[in-house]
């Protein structure tokens, strides 16, 4: 077989035009593909910066929290209750809230998340925190995301000049005295980092005692997953405990399988794959169609029916290779536009890229599998 | 009637000269549509063809001549009646058996049915290919030779669209005799060419023939041609003459 004319290359490259356009409609629908699973992926990434990044191994979450978006608060002193557990090192109280942010230059509102705790612990990772967090000890100082929305203005650049940052947040002055990256998230597209105290008089809310997220820190040698059906035994109903690897695996559950989001934009995937089957399946439906006589006579001269469908095959993998790596060039070279275009994280994985690779070649060998049927149509008998 | 059955795939490349008739019909009958519209176009076709022969077979449209060479050629499901080719029986016989039938048989058409996206050289290994036993080399030098005998060495490497009607009906006389087949069905040959490609067409196969020794079943309409033949064979109406 290796030694044959390569009939399928030569059939599928023989008119140019015909050629670009079915190579096209790969790409098309390859570009699709990466564009909406990177933009998905991309605002997961975002979304749950925070949750993806906490410092401890367990995690402490009202029993009415389904999702780290929506935090439900509890009172603080269960958090307290753990260190009562001997494999337990550390406890710490993450509270997070949203706020009212005014932009120093235009003056404009806009909504924010706002995370205080403790100075000396910083709760989650993200650049530069840990270094950040004790200016945070002085009252109304706090750490500013530069990857949020630039509707709040300049803040990092401003900072990083050496200039310095003052806006209001809640109506209450605040400077700024650094900048970290976190990440926009759906509800609120900026991000705020203080101290427990300084969050308090921003949500004036003298309540210290509620608060939205635990982390507890075991001692080394300890077992997590013991720990945490002992936690789960003693706080019962009061509380969810979950390790912080199950927090990161609900959200990307909710975010693909709940939210709209998710939906969305597994449809615009569906979407593109549905172009890229049409367009190949067009051509190679054509081509078998304009040459019917010719592998009509194939079959006369004795080539076996399985002969001619391996060739249509073969023609819808050439298509798919061809079409994927001029698709996922210009996929990345997107990736780069919409970065700087939405601030979102977007790079391109290789799970991603084995995920598109799959559903590529699946799209084109389908239609081939389809295409071939009309090879039915070229009946040796009719050709006298 | 006993019946030899010959089991390989690859044409054989020996010269004709096997015992019996390279073709043999008997009590051969075929019917177009169902039911009510249900039409007899064959009715009890006997003949013999002996190997070696150069045969004629003509009549007028729609007597049912170029059905008798698609059933000889295994190109259609045969009905009722034996035919048997190359010591073969058609009639029943299985999918592999029937593409090892193809594979022994040229087939010239009235369309070349050229492949446009190959050349000349390559639509004519298309047929050498078959034989698997055959290597790459060797291919390529039996379709270069081939092509060389219906003198077209100076087109080895146009597609079809650059050569004319009667030299693409040469390649396609090179295709079909370029696999070494035992036996030759020619339908219309001349028909889309003018009479001095058409004679030049059939005298290539003739000579082809019978330098390789094989049986040549020909259909045609075209009178000037008639003599090239061992013996002519008349149809009127789903019947042969005697």
């Amino acid at each position: 077989m290796w030694r044959d004319l390569p009939i399928a290359w030569l059939q599928l490259t023989h008119s140019k035009a015909k050629f670009t356009v079915a190579v096209t409609g790969v790409v098309v629908a390859v570009l699709l593909m990466w564009m909406q699973l990177g933009f998905l992926d991309a605002l997961y990434r975002s979304a749950t910066s925070v949750a993806r990044h906490l410092r401890g191994d367990l995690v402490l979450l009202s029993p009415n929290t389904k999702t780290f978006m929506q935090l439900e608060p509890f009172a603080k002193r269960h958090i307290a209750r753990s260190l009562g557990h001997e494999g337990v090192a550390n406890v710490y109280a993450l509270y997070v809230g949203m706020a009212m942010w005014k932009n120093p230059w235009n003056g404009e509102k806009r909504r924010l998340f706002v995370f205080g705790m403790e100075p000396d612990y910083a709760t989650f990772e993200a650049d530069d925190l840990e270094e950040l967090l004790p200016t945070t000890l002085a009252p109304d100082v706090g750490i500013f995301d530069a990857a949020s929305r630039p509707e709040f203005g300049p803040v990092g650049k401003t900072i990083r000049n050496g200039e310095p940052v003052a806006a209001e947040i809640n109506g209450r002055l605040i400077r700024i005295a650094g900048v970290t990256t976190i990440g926009a998230g759906f509800q609120a597209d900026g991000n705020f980092v203080t101290s427990t105290a300084n969050y308090l008089r921003i949500m004036n809310d003298p309540r210290s005692s509620i608060v939205q997220v635990g982390l507890i820190r075991l001692k080394p040698g300890a077992d997590s997953k013991q720990v945490q059906r002992d936690l789960a035994a003693m706080y019962g109903n009061e509380m969810t405990v979950m390790t912080t690897d199950e927090v990161v695996a609900r959200e990307y559950d909710f975010l693909t399988r709940t939210a709209p989001i998710g939906f969305v934009f597994t449809l615009g995937t569906i979407v593109g794959c549905i172009i890229g089957f049409a367009i190949v399946y067009q051509v190679l439906y054509t081509d078998i169609s304009n040459h019917l006589p010719q592998f009509a006579t194939l079959k006369a001269m004795g080539y076996t029916d399985r002969y001619l469908a391996a060739v249509v095959v073969q023609e819808a993998l050439i298509l798919a290779a061809a079409g994927f790596i001029p698709g996922s060039m210009l996929g990345m070279a997107l990736f780069a536009v919409a970065k700087a275009a939405t601030m979102l994280p977007m790079y391109v994985t290789w799970d991603r890229a084995i995920e598109v690779f799959v559903l590529t070649f699946t799209m084109c060998t389908v239609s081939g599998l389809l295409a071939m049927r009309r090879l039915r149509a070229a009946d040796p008998a009719e050709i006298f | 009637m006993t019946t030899i059955t010959d089991t390989t795939a690859k044409p054989s490349t020996s010269t004709c000269g096997s015992d019996g008739p390279a073709i043999r019909v008997r009590g051969l009958n075929h019917f177009f549509g169902d039911g009510e519209l249900r039409k007899q176009i064959l009715f009890d076709v006997d003949f013999d063809i002996a190997a070696g022969e150069v045969v004629i077979l003509t009549g007028p449209s729609g007597c049912g001549k170029t059905t008798l060479l698609s059933l000889v050629g295994g190109l259609r499901h045969i009905m009722e009646g034996s035919v048997q080719v190359l010591g073969r029986e058609l009639f029943g016989a299985s999918r592999e058996e029937i593409i090892a039938s193809r594979r022994q048989t040229g087939f010239v058409f009235q369309l070349h049915n050229l492949l446009d996206f190959l050349t000349a050289r390559q639509n004519v290994e298309m047929s050498v290919q078959l034989d698997a036993a055959i290597s790459v080399r060797e291919r390529k030098h039996r379709a270069e030779s081939m092509l060389a005998k219906v003198g077209l060495s100076n087109r080895l490497d146009y597609y079809p669209t650059a050569l004319s009607g009667g030299q693409r009906q040469r390649v396609s006389i090179a295709r079909a005799l370029a696999g070494e087949p035992r036996l030759i069905l020619a339908d219309e040959p001349t028909a889309a060419l003018d009479s001095h490609s058409g004679r030049q067409a059939v005298e290539l196969v003739q000579a082809m023939a019978r330098e390789q020794g094989c049986t040549v079943l020909m259909v045609t309409h075209d009178t000037r041609i008639l003599d090239i033949a061992d013996r002519v064979v008349r149809m009127e109406d789903g019947r042969m003459l005697p």
